[in-house]
């Protein structure tokens, strides 16, 4: 039983994966010299914006900053259920 | 003649620059063309000990530039390669012994000496960092697969990339890989540091134990015909420098097993 | 020409010549590296500053004289060839009056407006004997070395205002200049010592000397960088020495004939009881003694002989002013390189084995060569 959850285990809890997980969030703000709390005051205020338009999946929501090449990018994705009238 | 100059940095310190240094230099120079090593990391000079010449320097690079004795007096010719040279720290004296124009003056007269210049950089980003970079063209960044190295790296690449007119290109060199360990997923392999990084590959170094016998026989691993790992990494590196073509060494064929290969066709995201 | 010199005098005090270096920068790093002992080093010190041809402006020499203050050091008269540099003093002062008003020390300076002469006056002279003694102490005193402390150079009084360092160094052979980044106080050489007792303590052991002469070859009462100079002086010839055969090697060191000299004097020895490491660098105008090892990556350098009681690694060189007689002895030799006037010798490369080293040995020139063999006391 060992042997398949070695074989079938995810990949996403050995130190590998951690270790490249945490890299990318920590390059990502060293790139940007980013406040450690501004990313969550930025979501905060988006949402509210967001709200006053339309109602959102809180559950769902995803936010957060990604790389690509050298660049980041901020991907901000509120699934809307309905608008607000 | 107009050499190449080419810095070798890190940011973090310990994780090979000298090392590699040396091993390109060596490689460099057993192709054929001439190569000046020059030790930046004035106040902790090791390049001569890796090189095993450091019972022959006499001058060094703050007495050329103190014009102490001409540039041709204070070059240590390698015992095993004429066309090899090396240009020592100071040992007595630190950093701020020297500044960036006089190293871009240095450099502009190695460059008519030599065909390549190969810089070792200090550690850090400071003064001794910003002296090594000064004259050079090209980079060659050195890492670990270490959160801490590929940090330092990154933040290394983004001065290097600062400094786009000057620094034509950089790639990276990850040291110190261990295949069994990124098998296992215990380390970061060669793919994640290249995506985290964004960087172009120069070679890639698999630990070696050879690399401390060498270091105390003063003797540099590429150097030698042997087929060591590190060795024949390093002679990989030098070829593709000189614009070769030379295929990355497949460190998962190094031990890999039968055992593997039936993961891999289970579960391809692992291995 | 020396960036920083340390000139000290017993009595005098400390004078930190600053005259080699062309921007304020460079003066700042220097004193950096070379001040920064420990701040109760200079405690107590008196000590002037000179500048040398230095331009500054009244902003730039506040900012030398705090920089200097927080090393710990509190000049008592600061020397400047520069008109420039003196007005910003001056006016420098007068700011300062304004918020305090003791600052009479700097104004004697001022008062006198023009450029006063920093003088040294070589006072200390001690009985040749100690000298002597310093060498036989090591184990290798050869008749030689005897010869050669026992030659004269001529009075040495004062140095002119006009002069560089250039000319203080060839006037004074017997100060040092010393550079080295960090060293740390030896308890043993900064107690006072009775200048004409015999101290042991020096040698934190009381070693006797087969004359019967005790250790006192450490400057008395000043506190220098914790190295000691000695500028001994010989009122009367001691009896128990003896004239080397080698009369060539005698005029080597000491060009002037000492019936030139109305008060003949010894060259003067510098001994440092503390291991040397990697980056540090001692240089001194005549004899040096180091009283422990030499690490490898450390440099000493002295114009006379170099005699290492304990292991030689680093690099020595002695007759460093071309001195081809000069010796260099340890008692455990293992040096990456040797070099004596201008030959240099290196030691063999790894590949063919460890340096083995097989008790006290000596190196000398022999035909132009540099050749060690095993010290033979005679």
């Amino acid at each position: 039983m060992q042997l398949l959850d070695w074989l079938f285990r995810k990949s996403s809890d050995d130190a590998r994966s951690k270790a490249k997980d945490r890299m990318k969030q920590m390059l990502i703000h060293d790139r940007l010299e980013l406040p450690p709390d501004r990313l969550s005051s930025l979501e905060e205020e988006l949402v509210a914006v967001v709200c006053r338009y339309f109602d959102i999946d809180r559950d769902t929501t995803r936010f957060d900053l990604q790389q690509y090449e050298r660049k980041a990018s901020l991907i901000a994705n509120f699934p809307l259920v309905r608008s607000k009238t | 003649m107009t050499g190449r100059v080419i810095v070798v940095t890190s940011g973090k310190g310990g994780v090979g620059k000298t090392t590699a240094s040396a091993n390109i230099g060596l490689a460099l120079a057993a192709s054929g063309p001439s190569v000046a090593l020059v030790d930046m990391d004035i106040g902790l000079r090791n390049l001569d000990i890796l090189m095993g010449l450091e019972n022959r320097v006499v001058y060094n690079l703050v007495d050329v530039v103190e014009e102490k004795c001409k540039l041709r007096q204070a070059l240590v010719k390698d015992k095993r390669l004429p066309n090899l040279n090396l240009l020592p720290a100071a040992q007595t004296r630190d950093k701020t012994a020297v500044n960036a124009d006089q190293m871009k003056k240095l450099t502009e007269e190695l460059k008519g000496m030599f065909d390549y210049v190969l810089i070792d950089s200090p550690a850090g980003i400071e003064s001794g960092f910003q002296n090594a970079i000064a004259g050079a063209e090209e980079a060659v960044v050195i890492c670990t697969p270490e959160m801490s190295a590929v940090r330092d790296a990154d933040r290394v690449i983004g001065l290097l990339e600062a400094r786009k007119d000057e620094i034509s290109q950089y790639r990276l060199i990850i040291n110190r890989i261990r295949p069994h360990m990124v098998k296992s997923n215990d380390m970061m392999s060669v793919q994640d540091v290249l995506e985290i990084l964004s960087v172009k590959l120069l070679g890639v170094v698999p630990e070696d134990d050879q690399v401390i016998v060498s270091t105390n026989k003063g003797e540099p691993l590429s150097g030698s015909s042997d087929n060591q790992k590190a060795g024949q990494a390093y002679r990989n590196i030098a070829k593709r420098l000189q614009g070769e073509e030379v295929p990355f060494l497949n460190l998962d064929a190094m031990d890999a097993t039968w055992f593997t290969k039936v993961v891999k066709f289970f579960n391809p995201a692992r291995v | 020409m020396s960036k920083i010199a340390i000139i000290s005098q017993a009595e005098q005090g400390v004078l930190i010549d600053i005259s080699g270096c062309s921007s304020l920068a460079e003066a700042k790093q220097y004193l950096t590296s070379t001040l920064q002992v420990s701040s109760q080093f200079w405690e107590g010190l008196i000590v002037d500053l000179n500048l040398g041809p230095l331009v500054l402006t009244p902003e730039q020499v506040s900012d030398i004289q705090s920089f200097v203050s927080e090393l710990g050091v509190q000049p008592r008269q600061i020397f400047s060839l520069s008109p420039i540099t003196r007005a910003s003093l001056v006016h420098v002062l007068k700011s300062a009056e304004e918020i305090t008003p003791a600052h009479a020390t700097l104004e004697e300076m001022v008062a006198q407006a023009e450029y006063v002469q920093p003088r040294i006056i070589r006072q200390s002279e001690q009985p040749r004997s100690d000298v002597l003694a310093a060498q036989a102490a090591v184990g290798c005193a050869t008749q030689s070395a005897v010869m050669e402390v026992a030659n004269t150079e001529p009075p040495l009084t004062t140095y002119g205002g006009s002069h560089s360092q250039v000319d203080i160094e060839e006037s004074l052979p017997g100060f040092t200049v010393v550079s080295f980044p960090e060293c740390k106080t030896e308890a043993a050489l900064s107690t006072p010592l009775p200048c004409p007792e015999p101290v042991s303590t020096a040698f934190g052991g009381g070693q006797q000397t087969e004359a019967g002469f005790a250790v006192n070859s450490i400057l008395p009462a000043s506190k220098i960088l914790q190295t000691r100079l000695i500028a001994a002086g010989i009122e009367q010839p001691p009896a128990p020495v003896k004239v080397a055969p080698e009369p060539a090697k005698a005029k080597a060191l000491s060009p002037q004939p000492a019936a030139s000299s109305g008060k003949p004097m010894t060259p003067a020895v510098m001994m440092m009881k503390q291991t040397l490491r990697s980056g540090q660098h001692v240089s001194h105008k005549g004899h040096l003694v180091i009283i422990g090892d030499v690490n490898p990556g450390a440099e000493i350098v002295a114009d006379g002989d170099i005699t290492v009681w304990g292991a030689l690694r680093g690099m020595a060189h002695a007759g460093a002013n071309g001195n081809t007689n000069a010796e260099i002895r340890a008692l455990k030799f293992e040096p990456l390189q040797l070099r004596i006037a201008n030959a240099i010798a290196r030691s063999p490369d790894r590949s063919k084995g460890p340096i083995v080293s097989s008790g006290p040995e000596t190196a000398r020139i022999v035909e132009g060569k540099i050749r060690i063999a095993a010290s033979d006391p005679e």
